[in-house]
């Protein structure tokens, strides 16, 4: 499915998406700031608070009542990282007007656009309650990244590869921030969100371009949105490189260790990206993977046992859930793959594979609205405007020699382990 | 062949039964490119004892999954994993409490890929030497869910809902009755519930539907089995078997599930299953969904740290409620539901407008291939047609929902599970 993108008034930038064959319409508004320490909780907050009411719709359940007329109209707000990027992304599905003969594409529109730029606020800010409430919530949430042992090794893996920066932080927050934001607070931050946030609406529907492009225009005039100037350009992670490996033990009561090799390739471009995608791919990624084939079904050593390549931040995480008493074995297991691929030992098995892998997780997109948006979003982050075809085609023409020249570049930087104890 | 259209969201679906028993379900979906193929043996990890031509026979708790992890392994060597991503096809199992599917989604080569599924699943090779190797490997699938706060806290509400039922064990089975099991124990399993006769096809995406019966038709023997294999399961008692437990883990806050135990589910037709299905995913929502007065309380007196995940389940001999939450005061947020539950009155206004979300929410489902293909598979195993929902949305009535409070959603059918740091 390709995208058309137009720049919209007020440095809105919509990218429409012809799409006909699901049930229903996918509206997503992502909202670009850069991540900083100052403002990781403040901009984590902002969704949560939104989601609270509209000047329409001013709680909780009336905003779920009045979806739940629209047959349930999804309406979602979150936050993510991206690179050294923050984004608050929203979406909105509804079903397809024809199905329920409703105009629900419109009403969706509408609904998403108040969520966004409409707030109910009290005294001119956002109301003290609902900032305190979504306050200890967020607090819960940042303390309970604990409960999960895989999320929570893997995001400490990164945390120390980045050096809690850009995106080595924690995309909810930090609890002790939570003793300063007020109202007035949030509320500062996200007036200044509207005014320089990159701002990106996506839109997945049977609609003709001018019906989509008129409704958007309709529904997106605020008087804030006027004030937009220097907009944020979005960044590239920069990961310091450290050629030492450093290894960092922590202790939870767990039955199960998991272990996180943290990995960078410095001096990379585009073009290496793909290079990357695929040596990730012989590494980690699926049944003919050298994980997979070698620490779980020779060595026995894990159930689970893959990798993976974050592209917008250029590092690669490995991953084991192994026996606690197994530590040493799998370590220099692992070790011995990543020496085997510097080496070049892949065979032509291994290396087509990779590729069948990676060019199916690019043609399954266009079946699903959600991830085509991703991916096109993800893509204007690095100011790549390549379409799925084009990256189809380009990891086609990867070359086994381009694999072992970014491969010979690895460094491991990071193990980080996460082991029984009190 | 049967057929069965829905005009308002314009699908079709066929459903087919071979000379040897085999049976097949078909969902076309133009235009989309992936495609997904499962095929799968009513055979699930409550499958624990059954009875073949009048002999009883007991198997230990896990086989039937460790079952699934085996049957990938071939004769020459090469896993069957392996030779599926090879064609550039993403293929996988599971393993449910009645069922075992073996599928992949893929976009090319898919009559090729269709015929390695079929002729792996209908090959066993098991030796003393794999057997042992797959130890290790679910042992560490197992020891995955130890420490996985949320599975413990699903299974201790299903040991506490349950006395006798199979389904109270987790499907993997423990490392002790993992090591019983024995290529000798796998090769009867196999034989017993691996033949064409007990088993099922689904083929979802854009596919021609007689061509693929025909194609299927080729890779399959033409006869099946005349054994007779009858389930068995000890009577379960109708009372909760332990009103409530906790379980201490090393986690920040604390996660609680609530169950109810649904005790008529053989006594309703298949009609009257989909109603009921309907009627008490609206009663829940009514209860404690977003729009609720309830889900207002806890969520603004900070008694909701998570999403609230909201289920009723329901198969051929059994079925359950879970609610499922995260929150810092499980014993407070029971308190709230208890008096909530007891006082609550269904209001028609409230009914109208949530049972048009659901069905905007079952609409839905026809935008994912696989997802489609397996709620179409889960649905068949307990005897049901998926697209019979489609209708039903608009016939359940606020007295059906109504029933679901009188019969399910009261003190005598309810259980708690929490988990929590030790102090």
């Amino acid at each position: 499915m390709q995208q058309k993108v137009f720049e919209m008034d007020n440095k809105l930038v919509l990218h429409y998406i012809h799409e006909q064959k699901n049930k229903s319409n996918l509206i997503a508004v992502f909202l670009t700031v850069p991540l900083l320490r100052q403002t990781v909780t403040l901009n984590a907050l902002i969704p949560a608070v939104l989601k609270r009411g509209t000047s329409k719709y001013p709680n909780m359940q009336q905003l779920e009542i009045h979806l739940q007329e629209m047959y349930g109209a999804m309406l979602s707000g979150s936050i993510d990282k991206s690179g050294d990027n923050h984004i608050l992304k929203f979406y909105t599905e509804t079903i397809k007007d024809e199905i329920v003969g409703e105009n629900l594409f419109e009403k969706s529109i509408e609904t998403i656009s108040q969520l966004i730029f409409s707030p109910y606020l009290e005294n001119g800010v956002f109301s003290n309650e609902y900032v305190n409430q979504e306050k200890e919530i967020l607090d819960t949430i940042i303390k309970n990244r604990v409960n999960d042992k895989f999320a929570y090794a893997r995001s400490r893996c990164v945390e120390e590869l980045c050096n809690n920066e850009g995106y080595g932080l924690y995309s909810y927050g930090y609890s002790q921030d939570l003793n300063n934001i007020n109202s007035a607070s949030i509320y500062n931050q996200y007036i200044e969100i509207l005014k320089t946030a990159k701002i990106d609406i996506f839109v997945c529907s049977n609609k003709s371009e001018e019906e989509v492009k008129q409704t958007i225009s309709k529904y997106f005039k605020y008087d804030i949105l006027s004030q937009r100037q220097n907009i944020y350009i979005p960044k590239q992670s920069y990961v310091p490189v450290i050629e030492k490996e450093r290894v960092i033990t922590e202790s939870m009561e767990v039955t199960q260790g998991n272990l996180f090799l943290g990995i960078t390739i410095p001096k990379i471009d585009q073009v290496d990206k793909n290079n990357i995608t695929i040596l990730n791919a012989l590494l980690g990624v699926g049944a003919n993977s050298k994980m997979f084939r070698n620490i779980r079904e020779k060595e026995h050593l894990a159930y689970h046992a893959s990798s993976s390549y974050i592209r917008n931040t250029n590092l690669i995480y490995v991953y084991a859930g192994i026996e606690l008493s197994n530590y040493d074995k799998t370590v220099s297991l692992i070790k011995k793959e990543l020496i085997d691929l510097k080496k070049g030992n892949i065979s032509k098995r291994e290396f087509q594979d990779a590729k069948s892998i990676i060019i199916y997780s690019y043609n399954t997109l266009s079946d699903s609205p959600y991830n085509v948006v991703n991916f096109y979003f993800d893509r204007s982050l690095s100011n790549d405007n390549s379409t799925i075809e084009d990256n189809i085609k380009q990891i086609e023409n990867v070359k086994l020699n381009n694999v072992i020249e970014v491969a010979k570049r690895m460094n491991l930087n990071v193990i980080y382990y996460l082991k029984n104890g009190g | 062949m049967r057929s069965f259209e829905n005009n308002d969201i314009n699908e079709k679906v066929y459903f087919h039964k071979y000379g040897n028993g085999l049976e097949i379900i078909l969902i076309p979906k133009k235009d989309f490119k992936q495609k997904t193929v499962m095929f799968g043996t009513k055979f699930g990890s409550i499958n624990n004892r059954f009875v073949i031509n009048d002999k009883r026979i007991d198997v230990p708790d896990g086989i039937a999954h460790f079952l699934e992890h085996k049957v990938f392994e071939q004769e020459s060597k090469e896993d069957a994993l392996m030779t599926l991503s090879s064609l550039g096809a993403n293929p996988n199992a599971y393993t449910t409490s009645n069922h075992t599917v073996y599928y992949f989604d893929t976009i090319d080569n898919y009559e090729q890929c269709t015929k390695v599924l079929f002729d792996f699943v209908q090959s066993p090779y098991f030796t003393d030497e794999n057997v042992k190797k797959e130890q290790g490997i679910i042992g560490q699938e197992i020891q995955m869910y130890d420490d996985d706060a949320s599975f413990q806290v699903y299974i201790n509400l299903l040991q506490n809902m349950y006395e006798t039922h199979p389904i109270r064990i987790d499907t993997a089975g423990t490392i002790e009755t993992i090591s019983q099991i024995n290529k000798e124990l796998l090769y009867q399993c196999y034989n017993t519930f691996y033949n064409v006769s007990n088993m099922l096809v689904c083929v979802c995406g854009d596919i021609d539907v007689e061509e693929t019966i025909k194609f299927i038709e080729t890779l399959v023997p033409k006869t099946g089995s005349k054994d007779k294999v009858k389930e068995f399961f000890p009577v379960e008692s109708k009372k909760i078997h332990n009103k409530s437990s906790i379980r201490y883990l090393d986690i920040s806050t604390p996660l609680l599930a609530i169950g109810f135990k649904d005790n008529n589910v053989s006594s309703r037709s298949n009609e009257e299953k989909i109603i009921f299905d309907i009627a008490t995913q609206i009663a829940l929502d009514m209860l404690i969904g977003k729009s609720s007065k309830l889900y207002q309380k806890i969520y603004t007196t900070n008694l909701l740290s998570s999403s609230l995940d909201l289920s009723y389940i329901y198969e051929k001999d059994y079925g359950h409620i879970i609610t499922e939450c995260s929150t810092p005061n499980p014993e407070k947020f029971v308190a709230e539901f208890e008096k909530e539950m007891e006082n609550f009155v269904v209001k028609e206004e409230d009914f109208q407008r949530i049972r048009k979300t659901l069905h905007g929410s079952y609409i839905l489902e026809f935008n994912n291939v696989p997802r489609l293909a397996r709620m179409f598979f889960a649905d068949y195993i307990k005897g049901i047609n998926s697209l019979d929902y489609m209708e039903a949305y608009k016939k359940v009535t606020i007295e059906d929902v109504k029933k679901v409070f009188d019969e399910l959603i009261k003190q005598d059918n309810m259980a708690i599970s929490i988990v929590k740091r030790k102090e």
